[in-house]
């Protein structure tokens, strides 16, 4: 989680990295600001393994 | 299921709970037991089911020895019934005999708010109400109250019900009064902009209280005004929130003397408060 920080394709490859230290199912990233549109299509395309959650999903999903 | 009032948010959980425990039809006293860490609302809820079906509420304002306690609950007793007589108690088996009392014809709440302070005080309280509530007992099949007892400190509490104590297993309710999350927290303080919700979120966490009493209902409207209402208010050191950390650890650490061994001086003596709720205005760049 970044606060502040528009998340992008650099804050996915860390926690790729650490995911083949400790292998997980799906990759959380959040965001009080945003995400680059690269990593939006790279969620797109995961299948559901990535999933951004910026502040509307926060408040607003279940 | 008794109405809520209308001044209270959210709680509908809790409310719905309260309501099936104090209108059960059960015929004889219930024993239940309500807690959540402090400015949570636990006093709210129980005075407004107080109001709304006529019960006894009783709230000991701090320690203090057992007699001045049972003069306390006498003159709280003799508002309540109007009796032209003082309510002069000797014990607990006798105070809590008349609270049992309070309800024969229908079922009524009777709360002991704020009970880690008198059971300080008191250490036989939990027995005496174990016996006072023992199963076959006369005085409890002649009553409907719907006793109470609640607290701050959810350690005490909970060991009030646990393991080889003797209210163990008498409890019909256990209900705890949490903090509002993220979401309800963002409706209680009527903030739409998520960014914002977030923020006050991250100085003030959940707690109602906050809003209600040390802000006066002061919340930023818009996010640009985020930076200057904690400066004015937080980080204000005329305002109760400033040293609440320091008040919220002050009270664990007394909360938890109830119940577990004190900590070796050494380490009391090295504990220093904390900043006042951290910086938070760098966030909100
Ligand atoms: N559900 C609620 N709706 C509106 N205000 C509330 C609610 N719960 C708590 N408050 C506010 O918070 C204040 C503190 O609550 P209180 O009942 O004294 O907390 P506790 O007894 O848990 O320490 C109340 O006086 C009230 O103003
Ligand atoms: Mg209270």
């Amino acid at each position: 989680m970044k606060w502040g920080e528009t998340i992008g394709m650099g804050h996915l490859a860390r926690l790729e990295k650490i995911a083949t230290l400790r292998p997980a199912r799906r990759l959380l990233l959040f965001s009080g600001t945003g995400f680059m549109p690269q990593l939006e299509e790279a969620a797109r395309r995961s299948a559901g393994r990535i999933q951004l959650i910026g502040l509307d999903r926060l408040y607003e999903s279940d | 299921m008794i109405d809520k009032p209308s001044d209270m948010f959210d709680r509908d959980g809790e409310w719905a709970q309260l309501s099936r425990f104090v209108t059960s039809t059960f015929e004889r006293a219930t024993l239940g037991v309500v807690s959540g860490r402090r400015r949570q609302g636990k006093t709210f809820l129980l005075q407004a089911m107080c109001e709304a079906t006529g019960g006894f509420y009783f709230g000991a304002s701090e320690v203090v020895p057992k007699p001045e306690a049972l003069r306390q609950l006498g003159d709280a007793l003799r508002e309540f019934t109007g009796s032209p007589a003082a309510y002069r108690f000797q014990d607990w088996g006798q105070a809590i005999d008349t609270l049992l009392a309070l309800a024969t014809d229908r079922p009524i709440p009777v709360v002991l708010d704020e009970f880690p302070y008198l059971a300080r005080e008191s250490k036989e309280l939990p027995s005496v109400i174990q016996n006072a509530l023992a199963p076959r007992r006369t005085q409890r099949l002649a009553s409907r109250a719907r006793l109470l007892l609640c607290g701050s400190s959810i350690s005490f509490m909970s060991e009030l019900l646990a393991g080889q104590a003797p209210l163990r297993g008498r409890a019909g309710l256990e209900l705890i009064v949490a903090t509002f999350d993220f979401r309800v927290a963002a409706e209680y303080w009527g903030l739409r902009d998520r960014r914002l919700a977030a923020l006050v979120y991250f100085v003030l966490g959940g707690t109602p209280a906050y809003r209600a009493e040390q802000l006066d209902g002061e919340t930023p409207q818009r996010v640009e005004e985020f930076d200057d209402w904690v400066i004015g208010h937080v980080l204000n050191p005329a305002n109760p929130l400033f040293r609440e950390v320091r008040m919220l650890l002050a009270e664990r650490s007394f909360q938890t003397s109830f119940t577990t061994p004190r900590p070796a001086r050494a380490t009391r003596s090295t504990w220093r408060p904390s900043a006042p709720m951290a910086n938070s205005s760098r966030w909100a760049r």
